[in-house]
């Protein structure tokens, strides 16, 4: 988790400076050449997505090809906003200067490794999207799917990118769930989502179009109905015809569906 | 008025300990006993007419971006979905780049 006080400073660190340029599309090299931070591409094996290295006083950032972080592809960038996030937040640097953020994560500090991380991702959501361009960008737009394409085209970010920025500063509440192997793995909703708990913990409710996908292999092509029942624990009776809309894209065993009223 | 006399005996019991910036060689002596002199006095410090004839000169040896410590430092690193095994070929091959890099600068 991580605190209001330091999301107010990242969200404003990382907004500062993207809105100093006036592309859209967040010049990231040209941050990074501002900064005299080199880049590099390399094919890295199965071992990570991005990285910091701090030596001889000057930082590098290495972004893994065998990742699919192609050049100036969606997750390429996120990755590379993700190694600014710890080059730019004060407390990441000077862990890094002092050797005191490490690559490889011990059992003792999983919770702060997770917290810096987490903190490097909100720092990249932030500056691929700031919250001025994004609202502009949605005002008076009646949300649904083509909603999500049009941000994560527009500011080149994935779409999950995209949906998670949506929920957290969009005009309309959504729900974002992430399925792998029918387990879900992760959630990230609006603040006023209507309801908090899904039906099965953590397993995917079968009635729902992503349930399907995972039982009957039933691939989604468009948006779908669903029930509230089907997917939310604790609807009250008056709520049992409830609907919602829910659209999932699904890639090999994963799954991530968007839900909203 | 009191308290500006105070202030200025605590300042010159201070310096008499070196704790201040020296300003007499009494000072000096214990601010040296307290501080690490490593550097080295010029030849001439004492003569100077020879430094103000001597004109400008090039520093020499300062050299202050060299850390001593940096070949027995630790890899210092941040990655995203790191896993654990990263090999010492891998931080090798990241190294060779940097060093390309600084090369052809």
């Amino acid at each position: 988790m991580i605190l209001n006080s330091s999301k107010t400073f990242i969200k404003d660190l990382a907004e500062f400076i993207a809105l100093e340029y006036n592309d859209k599309i967040t010049p990231l090299e040209t941050i990074l050449q501002s900064e005299n931070i080199n880049l590099f591409y390399g094919d890295y094996g199965d071992t990570f997505d991005g990285m910091t290295i701090y030596q001889k006083y000057k930082f590098y950032v290495h972004i893994n090809t065998d990742r699919h972080n192609h050049k100036d592809s969606s997750r390429a960038r996120f990755t590379i906003a993700h190694e600014l996030g710890h080059y730019f937040i004060e407390n990441h640097r000077i862990g890094l200067v002092k050797g005191y953020l490490q690559p490889h994560q011990s059992k003792n500090n999983e919770n702060s490794y997770s917290k810096i991380e987490r903190e490097a991702d909100y720092f990249a959501s932030c500056l691929l999207m700031p919250e001025e361009r994004i609202k502009k960008d949605v005002l008076r737009k009646k949300f649904d799917y083509s909603l999500i394409e049009y941000i994560s085209k527009e500011y080149n970010v994935s779409k999950t990118a995209a949906a998670i920025r949506l929920a957290d500063i969009g005009n309309h509440p959504i729900k974002i769930v992430f399925s792998k192997d029918n387990r879900i793995k992760w959630v990230w909703e609006s603040e006023d989502f209507p309801y908090k708990y899904l039906l099965n913990g953590y397993n995917v409710p079968e009635n729902t179009v992503m349930g399907e996908y995972f039982t009957l292999n039933r691939h989604p092509s468009e948006t779908e109905e669903v029930w509230a029942i089907d997917w939310f624990n604790y609807v009250k009776d008056y709520h049992t015809s409830r609907k919602f809309k829910e659209h999932c894209i699904v890639y090999k065993n994963s799954a991530l569906s968007i839900i909203w009223e | 008025m009191i308290n500006n006399k105070k202030n200025m005996g605590l300042i010159e019991l201070f310096k008499s300990k070196g704790l201040l910036f020296p300003t007499s060689s009494e000072e000096i002596i214990e601010f040296e006993n307290n501080n690490n002199i490593d550097s080295e006095s010029p030849e001439n410090w004492d003569n100077p007419i020879s430094i103000i004839t001597q004109g400008a000169r090039k520093l020499k040896n300062l050299d202050l971006l060299h850390n001593p410590h940096e070949e027995i430092e630790d890899l210092k690193m941040v990655a995203r979905n790191g896993d654990n095994k990263l090999s010492k070929e891998i931080i090798e091959k990241m190294y060779k780049k940097h060093n390309n890099s600084d090369d052809t600068k």
